[in-house]
């Protein structure tokens, strides 16, 4: 937990994949004040309807936002990998409107929520980095109701390998061919809005067609080209080179 | 809580679920395993093509089968166009075509496109009461019939007025198919049970049989089958002895259940009375009551609320001597 000389580190990486951050900017964001916590899978970083007091950055594992239905029936509207904010999306909200729990035995620094506003006010760079931050979440969830609402069941999934795949990549966190996906069947399901049966064929279809191999929770991509086709993927909704666009 | 392993088996083989859901108990798994089902066949219909051949078999942790949810089992059907009064619930059976391209199937080999074209067949469909004569007799049948839900039989009354079952019909048979070539009826097709059929003009299928061959040659297939089965009950009745001859029957039904995909692991429907079972095998009532329990007793079987559940097949198939080479399945 403590090897990291500091976990925020992490953040500043994820920060600077979609803004430019002065030494000034970054020394500051290391200098918030934080407390380390690891918690067990499933456990909740935040309950819907709670007030959102602490904005938790993910240092280790994984994390998803949730929404139920009525009946309970759960949509995973997002997934987080190490170095992403959960709580940017409540800065300025007063009342969680879904749950954040994560999907691993996951480590992660809180911080008080009036720390990053103050900070965001006091210096511009850094304001508009979180700014940025959560209109690129709010594009990737863009992204996840075409997905969901119009693709069929082989291309969504295809797509939510891909964008891992390069978020992984971006955060340094995996190799853009391979990396590890500790989502279960379920998950998958609810992320996708299939059912977990569904998923498991498709996911052995993909398979069977070589776009993807897998072993246990790893996913290898042996042909990048093919497996973009297939899953209709365009990168552009990750925004991950603000220079190109 | 206990795990449940999904797998799915249909046209594209066996689909393996390694990872299974933890689930409070068996009818939990067993809705999972209907939803899963509909969902699976919603992608197709997004596609065009219903596949309802295949099924989610649900398996505990130690890989043993819990129960299996044929995807026919789980959609209803609404058929005829708007207007046509009040839509017939039409719980869990397949439409007249597809009825008949599961029958033909599990008969000989049809090319999709064939399939399609047999598929496309449709008709009348009539819900027959228990017991009612569908067929008589001397009648000129002008349709072909297939059945949807529940159960038929053929017989015919000899002099004395004894009734001869010679064969019995289940969900996506077509019995009497040789009617399209011999003009009347020699015998009786009945009820067993409240029945759903439905009929298909004979026009349509000579159509269909003269614009391709194959479909023409499994329909042949199947009449020809229809006879060696005669051919085993005639041996079955006349040379067997009443518990062998029973076991017999009972073999035979479940093998031509499975091949419907009828059964759900090691029980199928059977909701006939033990009188029409009498009268199929020659025995009285009495004896047939008799030889049942001494099944029932040995362990081989169970047969009540109409479902049989196959509890030895091994020793019930040695019984009975069955081999269903005769049936010629092909699924």
């Amino acid at each position: 937990m403590a090897q990291d000389p500091n976990p925020l580190d992490l953040l500043v990486r994820k920060l600077r994949q979609h803004a430019t951050l002065s030494d000034g900017d970054e020394q500051a964001i290391l200098a918030l004040p934080y407390r380390m916590r690891t918690v067990e899978a499933g456990s909740y970083v935040l309950r819907e309807g709670d007030p959102p007091l602490q904005c938790a950055v993910l240092v280790s594992g994984f994390a998803y936002r949730q929404k139920l239905t009525g009946d309970g029936a759960r949509q995973i509207v997002a997934i987080h990998i190490p170095g992403e904010a959960l709580d940017f999306q409540n800065m300025f909200l007063e009342v969680a409107d879904h749950s954040i729990q994560v999907l691993t035995r996951a480590e992660l620094a809180f911080v008080p929520r009036e720390a990053f506003q103050a900070i965001a006010r006091a210096r511009p760079g850094v304001g508009n980095a979180i700014f940025v931050t959560t209109l690129v979440d709010a594009s990737i969830f863009r992204e996840w109701v075409l997905n969901v609402g119009r693709r069929d069941a082989m291309t969504r999934l295809g797509h939510l390998l891909c964008e891992f795949a390069l978020r992984l990549e971006e955060q340094g966190i995996a190799d853009e061919y391979s990396y590890e996906l500790p989502m279960t069947q379920e998950q998958l399901a609810d992320a996708v809005g299939l059912t977990p049966v569904h998923v498991n064929r498709t996911l052995k279809t993909l398979e069977a067609q070589g776009l993807i191999r897998r072993s246990r929770r790893n996913v290898v991509i042996p042909d990048w080209e093919r497996l973009r086709k297939a899953g209709d993927f365009n990168s552009r909704y990750l925004h991950l080179n603000p220079q190109d666009a | 809580m206990p795990r449940f392993f999904f797998h799915i088996r249909n046209g594209n083989g066996f689909t393996e679920d390694e990872e299974g859901q933890e689930l409070q108990d068996e009818r939990q798994a067993e809705k999972v395993a209907v939803r899963s089902a509909r969902s699976l066949l919603s992608a197709e219909a997004t596609e065009g093509e219903i596949d309802l051949r295949g099924a989610i078999e649900v398996a505990d942790e130690g890989g043993g089968e819990v129960m299996t949810v044929a995807f026919r089992d789980v959609l209803g059907f609404k058929r005829g166009g708007l207007g046509d009064g009040e839509a017939q619930p039409d719980a869990g059976s397949a439409p007249i075509g597809e009825a008949l391209v599961s029958h033909l199937s599990c008969i000989g080999e049809l090319s999709d496109e064939d399939r399609r074209a047999v598929a496309a067949l449709d008709g009348e469909i009539r819900d027959v009461p228990r017991y009612q004569d569908i067929l008589r007799s001397g009648d000129h049948p002008t349709n072909a019939v297939v059945i949807l839900s529940g159960f038929l039989h053929r017989y015919t009354v000899g002099p004395e007025g004894a009734r001869q079952i010679h064969s019995f019909y289940i969900p996506t048979d077509a019995p009497c198919l040789e009617t399209l070539h011999l003009d009347y009826m020699d015998n009786n097709l009945a009820a067993c049970v409240d029945s759903r059929i439905g009929l298909i003009p004979h026009r349509e299928l000579y159509r269909l049989m003269d614009e391709r061959p194959d479909v023409l040659k499994v329909v042949w297939r199947e009449t020809l089958i229809q006879g060696a089965v005669f051919r085993e009950w005639l041996m079955r009745n006349s040379n067997m002895p009443a518990h062998a001859a029973m076991a017999h029957f009972f073999c035979e039904i479940f093998t031509r259940s499975r091949a419907a995909g009828l059964a759900e692991h090691d029980s199928c429907p059977l909701p006939i009375t033990q009188e029409l079972l009498s009268d199929a095998l020659g025995l009285t009532p009495v004896h047939t009551n008799r030889t049942l329990m001494l099944l029932r007793d040995g362990g081989l079987l169970e047969w009540r609320s109409g479902r049989l559940k196959v509890k030895d097949w091994d020793r019930l198939c040695a019984l009975a001597e069955f081999d269903p080479a005769y049936l010629h399945l092909r699924c």
